[in-house]
């Protein structure tokens, strides 16, 4: 694990990140129709079973409404990361702007974080199953 | 206990020492400093990529744009994993990113236009694809299209995120985010397929996934199965239903034809 500054170099990721924030919370009025488009999740049709992913867009749409809760109780891995997205879009800049230090994560720490990732989605799963979303 | 110097008669004696009456081996020179950082910038040149070959047509410097854009789209066509290894590791994606503006435009106002064109034709052919819950608008399609300038990057660097979190989720993320969004850059090359009519957004899919495992082969030096895995995790975890419903759709075709024949 090791830190380094921001530079320069990284300005151009931070703004397409900040760009992609602005845009989603642009598109926020389109949500309901793009909902309508998307196809239901073909395993909960069939099997009755959720997808990892299911209530992702409800819980977006929960968020578009300022249903914060509701939406991580639908989907709560889809909710946090598209708060922590949208956030960090409009943080980065600033960040880079004042050279502050990031994160680079390697080694045993990066594996001991990936073994965290995944059971963040398996416990996910579980509970998707347990509520029946 | 006294070390003895080494016998040179000794027939065990180690095969890497120097002979006794031989000269002692110059002293190697001293290592050279770490390479400076190259500043990322829009628009200058990246350095070379580590296997010590040139950088893509693309980003050399002194090659015209044309015969840069040239040289890559043949180069990508042709000899992809040569191409991607030519692909330097740097922080810049500007010319990236103009390289896929230049190849994805056309291929997605193609696309859309060949769809607004083939629609009826489509429904009729594929009336399960027919979009039921929204009513189409040409007219929308075709500003969509042609603003795509505007999205095309925010896109591009979204699927790029996720495609990177997936990879490093299988261990294979060995170079930074910015190499995985470089990769998506040059892939969109093969949104060119969209000129083609009917099968063109097909092709595209298909071409996009071939690149882009190669790519992310070349650019993270990891194998291509860890690259699948990583590109195909997405639809495993969130869509792992498609699988069953194509294999209950190809279940109930096999009753059918033995119901048939």
């Amino acid at each position: 694990m090791s830190w380094r500054r921001t530079g320069s170099g990284d300005l151009p990721i931070a703004l397409l990140w900040l760009a992609s924030a602005v845009m989603a919370l642009a598109c926020m009025p389109l949500f309901p129709l793009a909902a309508r488009v998307l196809p239901p999740c073909a395993l909960h049709t069939l099997t009755g079973i959720p997808c990892f992913a299911c209530g992702s867009s409800r819980a977006v749409l929960a968020m578009a409404r300022g249903d914060w809760l509701g939406a991580l109780a639908l989907n709560p891995l889809a909710s946090l990361g598209i708060v922590a997205g949208c956030v960090g879009g409009f943080v980065a800049p600033g960040w880079v702007a004042l050279h502050a230090p990031i994160l680079a994560v390697r080694g045993s720490t990066a594996r001991w974080l990936r073994i965290v990732a995944w059971c963040a989605i398996a416990a996910q799963w579980v509970y998707l199953i347990l509520v029946q979303r | 206990m006294e070390e003895r110097p080494p016998d040179p008669n000794d027939p065990y004696r180690p095969h890497d020492l120097p002979p006794p009456t031989a000269p002692l081996p110059p002293e190697p020179p001293p290592p050279a400093p770490p390479p400076t950082e190259w500043a990322p910038s829009f628009g200058g040149p990246p350095p070379p990529p580590p296997s010590g070959l040139d950088p893509i047509p693309w980003e050399q410097r002194g090659l015209g744009f044309f015969a840069g854009f040239y040289e890559t789209l043949r180069l990508l066509a042709t000899s992809p994993r040569k191409a991607y290894e030519r692909v330097a590791v740097t922080q810049a994606i500007g010319r990236p990113l103009g390289f896929a503006l230049l190849v994805g435009w056309p291929g997605i106002l193609a696309a859309t236009l060949w769809d607004i064109a083939l629609q009826s034709q489509l429904d009729e052919w594929m009336p399960w694809m027919r979009t039921q819950n929204i009513e189409r608008s040409p007219i929308l399609e075709i500003i969509f299209a042609l603003a795509a300038p505007l999205w095309f990057p925010v896109l591009l660097f979204l699927v790029a995120a996720l495609q990177h979190l997936f990879l490093w989720m299988v261990g294979g993320a060995r170079n930074s985010f910015v190499q995985t969004l470089r990769v998506l850059c040059y892939a969109q090359i093969s949104a060119l397929a969209g000129l083609v009519p009917m099968c063109g957004s097909l092709l595209a899919a298909i071409g996009h996934l071939v690149l882009q495992l190669i790519g992310l082969s070349a650019v993270h030096r990891i194998g291509m199965g860890r690259a699948l895995l990583a590109l195909l995790l997405p639809l495993l975890l969130c869509c792992g239903c498609i699988a069953i419903l194509f294999s209950m759709f190809g279940a109930a075709w096999l009753a059918s034809m033995k119901g048939g024949g």
